[in-house]
């Protein structure tokens, strides 16, 4: 069974937005369309108050388009503006519940890695660094990874670099769950005490799939359910917050690249 | 006193070879590029630039080979990707990059706008980035015993900041987010601000109060290809051939300032 780069994105979206619960305050970063999709459609198909703020603009009237308007370009559109420090500030009273991350890697201590590939001295790979990433993981009640191309490098036992810390060290006070959930494009992975849990597999893929394409020892249980399919309302609402498909952007196109897809 | 400079290109006087220089702006709004024009054409080198959320500014700095040291918590060209000279700097590490996150380079720079020694953050203590970093390390907080993350202050020499708008007092005005330029330019020992346009003098209105300016200069376009609302929209063709490294060049920015 294969699976298109929109099927992908689709699912990936539904699945992230299915987690965020009543009352969350979504942060939403820059270039990250999954996330700004995800966070819509939660707002869209909750009856329970959700909250997005997307580039320093509150609950912004509109899809995707109007959230990547200039702030200025927004002013009739959004009850209110936060400047990129009180934003911070937001993220320290936890005024922000959730946000959705996308790593290079991450590991299953649910350490995110947005800096570097390879070791320090001779890395292979060198991103545009970490930005807040080293921060919001100890402040946020929660935080929801993504990775649409799930494999060992991408999910390995150990991140090269750990931008931010997924929970737990010696003295650990924080309020913060930390990183407690991944979405790839392959399944949807718990943190669970250190361990990768296998919450649900996405009906392209199967379990022997995703445990080939984990760097880390799963909890696989033998009857993971696949991802529920999106909707019609779930379709519904991608169809009318991205009618342009922003999220596709997101998603690798695999065209030459072999194992992904299995029958 | 805030003094007027005559243009631009006479910002280099001001910066010593191997200063520390915050560079304004966040992303691809509003980065002093001319007054980083006048910095490379005015032959300073050896620089340790701050930028927070750098783009175009680090690019430029870079191909103009002014930077020995680049502080940020991250740099790119937001919707058009990886900033080309700054990742092929990193894997070649041609330029010093010390790693930030934006929270413990804001308590940095807050520590040394306040004049204190450090401050605490809340960035996690696990993090790589507090571990490679040399300003950063965790301490038990003195009252609580709890293991934080304490920024060393930053010592900043000079801080470039492009505004839309300036008074003839030197009060800034900025419309929209202002991001880190307050505090730098009350961190910095030295802030300069090029402007778009002279207004009204209305000091309660002001972004930045002309007690943390020392110069301004009047520079029309002079955050070109970065947006300076509501004068000036990003270049996104020039941000995009940048991004396609066919090049961001001084002449380019001569000519837009």
């Amino acid at each position: 069974m294969t699976a298109s780069r929109g099927e992908i994105a689709d699912l990936m979206v539904v699945a992230l937005a299915r987690m965020v619960a009543a009352g969350d305050v979504v942060g939403v970063g820059l270039g990250t369309p999954i996330a700004l999709v995800a966070a819509l459609v939660a707002r869209h198909t909750t009856q329970h108050g959700v909250h997005v703020l997307a580039g320093g603009a509150l609950d912004v009237s509109g899809g995707v388009e109007a959230h990547l308007r200039d702030p200025r370009d927004q002013r009739s559109l959004t009850p209110g503006f936060v400047p990129h420090l009180d934003s911070m500030d937001m993220a320290e009273r936890q005024a922000m519940t959730l946000q959705f991350l996308r790593p290079a890697q991450i590991d299953r201590f649910g350490n995110l890695n947005t800096s570097r590939i390879g070791v320090r001295s001779a890395p292979a790979a060198r991103f545009s660094g970490g930005l807040a990433t080293a921060d919001v993981p100890a402040l946020l009640p929660r935080v929801i990874a993504y990775h649409p191309d799930h494999r060992p490098r991408s999910l390995p036992a150990q991140v090269d670099w750990i931008t931010g810390s997924g929970r737990g060290w010696a003295g650990n006070t924080w309020k913060a769950a930390g990183t407690v959930a991944v979405v790839t494009d392959l399944a949807v992975i718990e943190f669970v005490e250190s361990r990768g849990r296998v919450k649900s597999i996405h009906p392209w893929s199967n379990a022997s799939t995703v445990g080939e394409s984990t760097g880390f020892e799963l909890s696989l249980p033998e009857d993971a359910p696949p991802t529920p399919e999106p909707t019609s309302d779930e379709l519904e609402t991608l169809d009318l917050v991205d009618p342009l498909r922003r999220r596709d952007e997101e998603v690798p196109d695999r065209a030459g690249r072999d194992g992904r897809t299995t029958s | 006193m805030v003094r007027t400079l005559s243009s631009p290109a006479a910002v280099a006087d001001l910066i010593p070879p191997g200063a520390t220089v915050a560079v304004g702006g966040t992303g691809l709004n509003r980065k002093p590029m001319a007054l980083l024009n006048g910095i490379v054409a005015g032959g300073v080198r050896d620089l340790s630039i701050v930028s927070i959320l750098g783009s175009v500014d680090v690019e430029y700095l870079l191909a103009s080979d002014a930077m020995a040291e680049l502080h940020s918590a991250g740099v790119s060209l937001d919707g058009f990707g990886l900033a080309p000279a700054f990742r092929a700097a990193r894997q070649q590490q041609s330029v010093r990059f010390i790693e930030w996150s934006e929270g413990s380079m804001v308590a940095a720079v807050e520590a040394t706008a306040r004049g204190l020694p450090s401050m605490p953050c809340s960035t996690a203590p696990g993090s790589d980035v507090v571990k490679h970093n040399p300003s950063l390390g965790v301490y038990r907080d003195p009252p609580t015993g709890i293991p934080t993350v304490f920024a060393t202050a930053l010592t900043i020499d000079v801080a470039l900041i492009h505004a839309p708008a300036a008074d003839d007092h030197g009060n800034i005005y900025v419309d929209g987010d202002l991001g880190l330029d307050g505090l730098v330019a009350r961190a910095a020992k030295t802030t300069i601000v090029s402007f778009e346009r002279q207004v009204a003098t209305d000091p309660p209105l002001a972004a930045i109060s002309r007690l943390w300016i020392d110069a301004v200069v009047p520079a029309v376009g002079g955050s070109w290809p970065t947006e300076c609302h509501p004068d000036a929209l990003v270049d996104l063709g020039a941000i995009a051939a940048w991004a396609g490294s066919k090049g961001l060049t001084a002449e380019m920015l001569e000519k837009a300032s």
